[in-house]
């Protein structure tokens, strides 16, 4: 078996009264196209995924990626799926939008598109302006979110952010306040936070949509060992516990329940 | 370890001295902090210590 395999993007549509054409493209369209197709290929693995080449053909515009056969296999996989259920709610969050992306583009310009791979000639996924892949907006609901790590950015002219690189999550972009930033007294570069964030989660699967993120609030995080500030809460809190047994007591508290 | 969900009865030793399994509690919290593991608590285990 091939090691290598195909996918053709076809464009049919116009340029007012011309058909459209690789003469008549304009880069920028070509450059869309170019952004949505990794999304597609390689969704969660960008960093190690296997290399992919691009061509442009005449008919009306074919764009053809080419790229490692498992991907070409899991994608074509994804396509019989699509047109099956009519939906693209169960798919991981950037091949829905990236599908999404296509859809637009198609009401836009008033173009139909036409997805194929070369493991089935016969399987041609359709997007056109008379079709609906975009995902139920209701499953996506706003969440109050929690990340812990690193600050590494902080600031920007028109799209104020802060970096946060974490552990669970990689590296997160957080839209911020430009007031809340300035009104910040200490250096908060490279130091730790926790940051409390509203963003889009969704309700089936628990995945976070990590552009939706903004930030609330910055929560001193000092994950440090501190002798003197933690026998400060035991004077605080031990008046409570004299005399309990903690098993007893989550026994009785539980019902003889094991958690 | 990357890391630890903690039940009540570990906030109970870790917040009274008196307790027979203090410091193992305090002991076990130092070397979490100190091994960069990510401490996790559920809201159960919060709502029983509040109680």
């Amino acid at each position: 078996m091939e090691k290598f395999g195909n996918i053709e993007i076809r464009v049919l549509g116009n340029k007012g009264n011309l058909k459209l054409s690789p003469d008549n493209y304009d880069v920028k369209e070509i450059i869309s196209m170019l952004q949505n197709i990794e999304n597609l290929l390689y969704p969660t693995n960008k960093k190690d995924r296997p290399i992919i080449t691009y061509d442009i053909q005449e008919g009306s515009v074919k764009h053809i990626f080419k790229t490692g056969i498992q991907a070409i296999i899991g994608f074509s996989a994804i396509l019989a799926q699509v047109q099956k259920t009519n939906s693209i709610d169960f798919l991981e969050l950037k091949t829905a939008q990236a599908i999404e992306n296509i859809q637009n583009f198609s009401y836009q310009k008033n173009y139909d598109f036409e997805i194929k791979t070369s493991i089935d000639d016969e399987l041609i996924f359709r997007i056109n302006p008379n079709s609906k892949f975009i995902r139920t907006e209701n499953i996506w609901v706003d969440a109050e979110l929690y990340f812990y790590g690193t600050l590494t950015d902080a600031g920007g002219k028109s799209k104020v952010n802060i970096h946060l690189d974490t552990e669970e999550f990689g590296l997160l972009t957080i839209t911020t306040d430009k007031n809340y930033l300035k009104e910040q007294e200490k250096n908060l570069l490279y130091k730790k936070f926790g940051i409390r964030a509203i963003g889009k989660q969704n309700i089936e699967t628990g995945e976070i949509d990590k552009k939706s993120l903004k930030l609330l609030q910055l929560i001193d995080f000092k994950p440090k060992y501190d002798d003197e500030y933690l026998n400060s809460l035991i004077h605080k809190a031990k008046a409570n516990w004299k005399g309990v047994n903690p098993d007893e007591w989550l026994n009785d508290l539980r019902g003889g329940y094991d958690a | 370890m990357h890391s630890v969900l903690l039940d009540t009865s570990f906030f109970i030793r870790l917040l009274n001295d008196e307790d027979a399994l203090h410091k193992n509690a305090k002991d076990y919290f130092k070397y979490f902090l100190e091994s960069d593991i990510i401490l996790k608590v559920s809201t159960i285990s919060i709502a029983e210590y509040c109680c």
